[in-house]
């Protein structure tokens, strides 16, 4: 009997090989989220990252762009406030009234540097150069001098690793800044677009788009893209908006990650703080 | 003999991944990349056989997945599924039709397809992406695209020999 199975093992052992590494791959992919195999993943992304940084670092020797750098922080600084203010004006020229908004110009940026990028058509995933060590943790907005890229989602003490905008699973809340139409907004495969939008919302070529009050994950008025075109639907009554992203997400290299903790990070940050205090 | 053949595949594969998530971004064409860890990968299985190529596919595929932070298991899963369909195409005798001709490209796009594809399905999508999206853009682009660097590889192992 035992000799009959082995033998029919290794008639079909290539089979039995497939089927176990088949069988253990499926596995990790079910259990990707475990914390287990998540420490796994970020001590590995951690030993790897260093050798990536390495080779990255020894590119950059050959160019000196410190003085580039401090330029792009300075821009993006500025960028951010420009929005708000832009944004300000807005509500102003609608309200005819002064608002006092709370004093938010001030966005705290830590420079990092794109280490390597995993792309394919649905899958933009970044790894930079900034972990826990320079306090970032996971759900940080990332930026460069233009607008958004994307979102920390995976964190080391010396790495962490961003979904940028052209990741099909990240989904943004938007505003068109000259009419206040919100939307979500997601990556297709192919462009960003905000699905469902009634017709009878102003909405033209061009129109700016913003992160939206709303957000969950972004703080406000941080630039997102540009209407492209309008798309009416099957029945007509609603519109696919697409957006052409401000930033230039597939060349980015300097970047900057916002020490801004989301509505729900600073909920999960407190609880974790009273459950230590209890 | 095996072994050092089994080395040399995960050692050039590993340097081909560094280059694939440093250097090659560089040259994607509307977010398509050509995947260069799979060359060694192919040309080593139609020397070595399926067992090899499921095995070595599945070591590139974790080194791939923990590199790159992207989804564990996915690349392990994709590559050695690559490497073990590759693995029909072995022959003792054939190793030398295979790895010193057309075919050569032929088995490549294949198994680069296989890969995108898998790899692409594999990982967490957005439910708008169709099916047909996935074959096209994930599938048969990023194929088209590595078997350019397929053309190139066998023209220089061609004129090494």
């Amino acid at each position: 009997m035992l000799k009959t199975i082995l033998r029919y093992i290794a008639n079909y052992k290539n089979y039995f090989v497939y089927l176990s590494i088949a069988i253990i791959s499926i596995f990790l992919i079910k259990f990707n989220d475990q914390p287990k195999l998540r420490q796994f993943k970020v001590l590995g992304l951690t030993n790897f990252a260093i050798i990536n940084y390495t080779i990255d670092s020894v590119i950059d020797f050959f160019r000196n762009d410190s003085e580039i750098n401090s330029l792009k922080h300075q821009n993006a600084e500025l960028m951010m406030q420009v929005n708000l203010l832009r944004q300000n004006g807005f509500e102003n020229k609608k309200l005819k009234e002064l608002i006092s908004l709370a004093d938010t110009s001030k966005f705290d940026l830590v420079p990092a540097n794109v280490v390597s990028k995993l792309i394919s058509r649905t899958q933009g995933t970044y790894l930079l150069n900034k972990g826990t060590n320079d306090t970032i943790s996971v759900g940080m907005p990332v930026i460069n001098e233009k607008g958004l890229i994307g979102i920390v989602t995976e964190v080391t003490s010396e790495f962490s690793v961003i979904k940028t905008l052209k990741n099909s699973t990240l989904s943004i809340a938007i505003t068109i800044q000259r009419t206040n139409v919100d939307g979500i907004m997601n990556w297709d495969g192919k462009e960003l677009i905000i699905k469902n939008i009634p017709t009878t919302y102003d909405v033209v070529p061009g129109d700016r788009i913003e992160t939206s009050d709303f957000s969950t994950l972004f703080p406000p008025a941080v630039p997102v893209g540009l209407v492209l075109e309008k798309k009416a639907n099957a029945l007509g009554l609603l519109h696919n908006i697409s957006v052409k992203p401000i930033a230039d997400i597939d060349g980015a290299e300097n970047l900057f990650i916002v020490r801004y903790l989301s509505n729900i990070q600073a909920m999960k940050l407190k609880n974790t703080l009273k459950e230590s205090n209890n | 003999m095996i072994n050092i053949a089994f080395l040399k595949t995960v050692i050039i594969g590993f340097i081909l991944i560094l280059a694939q998530l440093i250097s090659v971004p560089f040259i994607s064409i509307e977010n398509i990349v050509p995947f260069l860890p799979i060359l060694p990968l192919v040309y080593f299985t139609l020397l070595n056989g399926q067992i090899f190529g499921t095995i070595s596919g599945a070591i590139i595929g974790l080194l791939f997945d923990i590199v790159s932070g992207g989804l564990l298991g996915g690349g392990v899963l994709a590559l050695s599924t690559a490497g073990f369909i590759t693995g029909y195409f072995y022959g003792e005798n054939k190793s030398d039709i295979n790895n010193h001709s057309f075919w050569f490209i032929v088995y490549l796009f294949m198994a680069t397809f296989i890969f995108s594809f898998l790899y692409a399905s594999l990982s967490p999508n957005n439910p708008t992406i169709s099916f047909l999206s996935l074959i096209v853009f994930e599938g048969l682009l990023p194929a088209v695209y590595t078997s350019i660097f397929g053309t190139l590889f066998y023209l220089f192992i061609s004129k090494r020999d």
